[in-house]
């Protein structure tokens, strides 16, 4: 909450006293602050915390604001409407924030902004090649976690019936899926092609299939067998080692010297969904591990700007957002949480 | 036929080693007792990896200030001990009055460790702790290592097997497998199932565990002894770790209310990938 200025608006990418030393907050980014949005209004709804609800719904309006007439809306860091450039994955992932609020308060202009963002994906999609090659992240480059835009975009179909919002999705969920490697890796699941991939990408490709896969019910039950199979993989690393790596090559070596916690708390959600899913405790328990350990990072100093907030890496020099405190690492944390005392909660009334 | 033994040990001070280790005595010829250095590299690892920095250090503190205050897991060892007249309470004594020979090694799976198997003609080992062995040292003793796995087989394999079986709602079972290079993939010698209503904490369970293990150890030697060959385990089953704490907490809210509907182990299946997704 205390990422989002007075005025209403975004929430600050990040917290860092590294980029400024007075110590301070980053500019507003609008991709996290639309899916940082569903977070604040289960908080609030779970909790009855009104300013949270108000918060969050202040955030959907200020995206609606951002969206530009032909759909899209703005990819990186906010730094006023003359340095804003169409991005497909953020646009995606404030589709999941103008969802959340539609959900919420029922006001179509949500829907609509959420809508018109839709046909602006279908609009652009390559229908030869079968993913978005324009609004990428990096030119040229188009990453696996493409899926967690194609997520969105069955979430807008199961709301309208609109065809072309479901062709579109699994036709890029079918690509991407097609670049599974035999040892379970999927290619381009990093920021860059060739590098090693933090574990916070490997985790939106693996989310972006489950949630499709659930929204598709029976037709995407291949999508969410993708899914599992790969959580198990890391699921399965996880325990032996003890920790995730940070980052992960295509040969599946990982970078043990640094966790990224953003990627872990994700893991975390992924596997309580499917221990939820598939009645398999082992993905509980490695959900609940490894959220014990993110939770050992997170800022407890009483008066800092940073109480309660979980930093990119630990150690704080690991290289996933290096020194700093990123927005998302504890929108996912207590998405993680919530989830969990959930399903805890739910455990124990079974016993009393 | 008259059976050379030989016991391992994870520590000096293991209860469970020193009683099998006395027993084992009164009916075979034991020759040899390794144990593992607790302070190696390599250990510290796998604890470090196993329990995290914090709870490594926990239970170092517990051990060092705590020293031999009995939990009820080790409560109920010490009652089964006592019962069978065991007053001795570390393995290099049971060594000492028993004449066996007692080697410290760094690892089970160190040439060292492997050579004085061979060195004193051992037939059987009986694993009490140690360590993940690997292929020199079970193809060692000609009639293999037998390991008690405290949960059902083939389903609970891994670590906390008996956690997990309860989570399950399946009655615990220590299955008694000849080594291989899987984890608890064996096949199995003895099935021995240890519940009764009188355990009421995962402490009680695991106290019982390691009785259910000292005895289905000694009746699986027997049976190496009389020359019977383990069956190889049917397929499926799935491989657990460690049983996460908030999980734990819960099983122990169950245990405390008082368990029901346990059902036998060849009555349960894991629900099928394709049924779930």
């Amino acid at each position: 909450m205390r990422s989002f200025n007075d005025e209403g608006g975004g929430s600050a990418a990040f917290y860092s006293w590294f980029y400024d030393l007075r110590g301070g907050w980053g500019p507003p980014y609008p991709e996290t602050t639309g899916y940082i949005i569903p977070t604040l209004l289960n908080y609030a709804r779970r909790y009855h915390d009104v300013e949270a609800r108000n918060t969050a719904l202040k955030a959907a309006d200020w995206l609606v604001g951002l969206q530009h007439e032909k759909g899209w809306l703005p990819g990186g860091l906010w730094k006023g409407r003359r340095h804003a450039r169409p991005s497909v994955f953020n646009t995606g992932q404030m589709m999941l924030g103008l969802l959340a609020a539609y959900d919420e308060t029922r006001d179509e202009k949500y829907l609509d902004c959420a809508v018109r963002a839709s046909r602006w994906l279908c609009s652009i999609f390559d229908h030869k090649q079968r993913v978005w090659l324009q609004g990428a992240y990096i030119d040229g480059f188009v990453p696996a976690y493409y899926s967690r835009v194609a997520w969105p975009l069955l979430e807008v179909w199961r709301l309208t019936e609109t065809t072309e919002f479901r062709e579109v999705a699994d036709s890029s969920l079918a690509t991407i899926a097609s670049w599974r490697r035999p040892n379970g890796v999927i290619a381009n699941w990093g920021f860059k092609n060739g590098a090693p991939a933090f574990t916070h990408t490997i985790a939106y490709t693996v989310r972006g299939f489950w949630e499709a896969g659930r929204v598709l019910g029976a037709d995407g039950s291949q999508y969410r067998r993708l899914a599992t199979e790969t959580a198990d993989l890391f699921r399965r690393r996880f325990e032996l080692k003890g920790a995730l790596a940070g980052a992960y090559t295509d040969e599946l070596e990982g970078h043990y010297w640094y966790s990224c916690l953003t990627g872990d708390a994700q893991f975390a959600i992924i596997w309580s969904k499917i221990a939820a899913s598939c009645e398999d405790a082992r993905f509980l328990s490695a959900s609940l591990k490894i959220l014990n350990k993110v939770a050992l990072a997170q800022g407890r100093l009483p008066l800092s700007p940073t109480r309660g907030a979980i930093p990119g890496s630990r150690p704080f020099y690991g290289r996933y957002l290096f020194l700093r405190y990123p927005n998302w690492a504890t929108k996912f944390f207590l998405d993680a949480l919530i989830l969990n005392i959930d399903r805890l909660e739910s455990m124990l009334e079974s016993v009393v | 036929m008259s059976l050379r033994i030989a016991v391992t040990a994870g520590y000096s001070k293991s209860l469970h080693a020193v009683a099998l280790t006395e027993l084992a005595a009164r009916e075979f010829e034991v020759v040899l007792c390794l144990e593992v250095s607790l302070w190696s590299r390599t250990r510290l690892r796998a604890y470090l990896r196993q329990l995290g920095p914090r709870q490594l250090l926990k239970k170092t503190l517990n051990r060092i200030l705590l020293g031999g205050k009995a939990s009820r897991e080790t409560g109920r060892v010490l009652e089964f001990m006592n019962s069978n007249s065991i007053s001795e309470r570390s393995l290099s004594g049971i060594c000492q009055a028993r004449g066996i020979a007692h080697q410290r090694v760094p690892t089970l799976n160190s040439p060292e460790s492997v050579e004085l198997l061979k060195m004193h003609q051992v037939d059987l080992v009986l694993y009490a702790g140690g360590g993940i062995l690997r292929k020199p040292f079970l193809e060692a003793p000609p009639l293999g290592v037998l390991n008690p796995h405290a949960g059902p087989l083939p389903q609970f394999r891994g670590m906390n097997a008996t956690e997990w079986a309860l989570m399950h709602n399946v009655i615990p079972h220590t299955c008694v497998i000849l080594v291989n290079e899987g984890i608890d993939t064996g096949p199995i010698l003895v099935t021995h199932p240890f519940y009764d209503k009188s355990l009421k904490s995962l402490d009680d369970f695991r106290g019982a565990a390691t009785v259910a293990g000292i005895q289905a150890l000694l009746h699986g030697a027997r049976a190496r002894a009389g020359g019977v060959e383990p069956e190889p385990q049917a397929e499926g089953g799935r491989q657990f770790f460690s049983m996460a704490p908030e999980l734990k907490q819960i099983l122990e809210i169950r245990l405390a209310a008082g368990l029901s509907r346990l059902q036998a182990a060849d009555r349960f299946a894991f629900p099928s990938d394709d049924t779930v997704l």
